[in-house]
């Protein structure tokens, strides 16, 4: 069954993120997590944001060709690199779309 | 909230103020993701309703934007229910590290208090906590933090659904969606400990490796392989930082890397 949004959809999603937020902070002492678990909380953010971003900007094998790849492949490298520098979004923001919209220009 | 004495209503009114004012900057940051999330709502082809909905009722932009995506790629319910727990799962360590502080409440409120936790509050929550482990006010701190981000985050994030079909196409706005992950994903590499950055690393290449996976289901295999590779990592060379700061009272971040701010700035809730 695929999505396509709905009420359920939303709902159901809200009830997951609240259960996981209130968890602890409501049930106080009554649950425990197994270590391993524990830790391996530790790396879900780089894990999971990795997981999305990456084939956002890097597509081996597809049939785009490249002169159509390389704005997003700029503008993730300039964005990155603002990243690293800055840790601020507006200023990736910025940098990534202004990067895109100029190598667009340039190759388009 | 108990009805409170009058020395203790001074102490949650500067508490209160403290958190409003430790959030100011942060405000500014989250509007950006908060209009990009409702324009993507709206492109996607939520209804408005449920557009503007979803960002008060689910109120975590991250998992939010991932849905969307997913959404759009036509994905199983199954795949955005499991993509949503993963993206959150910090949240039940945030949990766990404030449970203790924010003890004082009682039990309704701490439903309340634990649904408007964020990255944000997480953060500059775990800052004061540890910073000054006896001062009063924690919860007030927590609301006075809390609050404004909700508030501006929710605004934005509407503001975006009514502007999105406004918004010209040719502009690729959408790009933008990717770059916020990355923003994210950076912070999270830059702030971490080695293991993970091979958590980060190894998820990149395996997603990558596995996009043409059906259902977008190589997100999931890629962040599997990434925990895994963290927690292999973290055995191979002797114990890491503990997450979460040894439990309720550190309410350190997860990955536990010392007193630094540990939400980007400009991170949705």
């Amino acid at each position: 069954m695929t999505a396509g949004g709905g009420w359920g959809l939303i709902l159901a999603m809200a009830a997951i993120t609240f259960a996981l937020r209130a968890s602890f902070i409501v049930l106080q002492d009554r649950i425990r997590l197994p270590d391993l678990l524990r830790r391996g909380l530790a790396y879900v953010p780089a894990a999971v944001l990795a997981a999305i971003v990456a084939p956002a900007f890097v597509q081996l094998g597809g049939d785009a060709e490249l002169v159509e790849q390389l704005p997003r492949w700029a503008a993730g490298l300039v964005g990155a690199a603002v990243a690293v520098r800055t840790q601020h979004m507006v200023a990736v923001l910025v940098a990534g779309m202004l990067t895109l919209w100029g190598v667009q220009a340039l190759v388009g | 909230m108990p009805a409170p004495s009058s020395d203790a209503r001074s102490t949650f009114g500067a508490s209160l103020r403290e958190g409003v004012r430790d959030a100011l900057p942060i405000m500014l940051a989250v509007t950006p993701f908060g209009l990009v999330v409702g324009v993507a709502a709206v492109e996607v082809g939520l209804p408005l309703a449920q557009a503007i909905g979803m960002s008060y009722l689910v109120y975590a932009g991250t998992a939010q934007l991932a849905a969307l995506q997913l959404i759009a790629l036509g994905s199983p319910v199954a795949v955005i229910l499991m993509t949503t727990l993963l993206l959150n799962l910090r949240f039940a360590l945030y949990s766990a590290a404030f449970a203790d502080p924010l003890r004082a409440a009682p039990v309704g409120w701490r439903a309340v208090l634990a649904f408007m936790m964020t990255d944000q509050s997480m953060a500059l929550g775990s800052q004061r906590y540890g910073r000054h482990p006896e001062r009063g006010g924690k919860v007030a701190y927590y609301l006075g933090v809390s609050l404004p981000i909700g508030f501006v985050w929710t605004t934005a994030s509407t503001l975006g659904v009514l502007l999105g079909g406004e918004l010209p196409a040719g502009l690729s706005l959408d790009f933008a969606v990717p770059l916020v992950f990355l923003t994210l994903w950076v912070v999270a590499m830059v702030r971490g400990t080695p293991p993970v950055w091979v958590a980060g690393t190894v998820a990149a290449a395996v997603a990558v490796a596995s996009r043409p996976l059906p259902f977008n289901l190589g997100l999931m295999l890629a962040a599997f392989a990434g925990i895994a590779a963290g927690l292999w990592w973290e055995g191979r060379r002797g114990p890491a930082p503990r997450p979460g700061g040894g439990g309720r009272a550190g309410g350190r971040r997860a990955g536990g890397r010392g007193p630094t701010p540990s939400a980007p700035r400009g991170r949705a809730p």
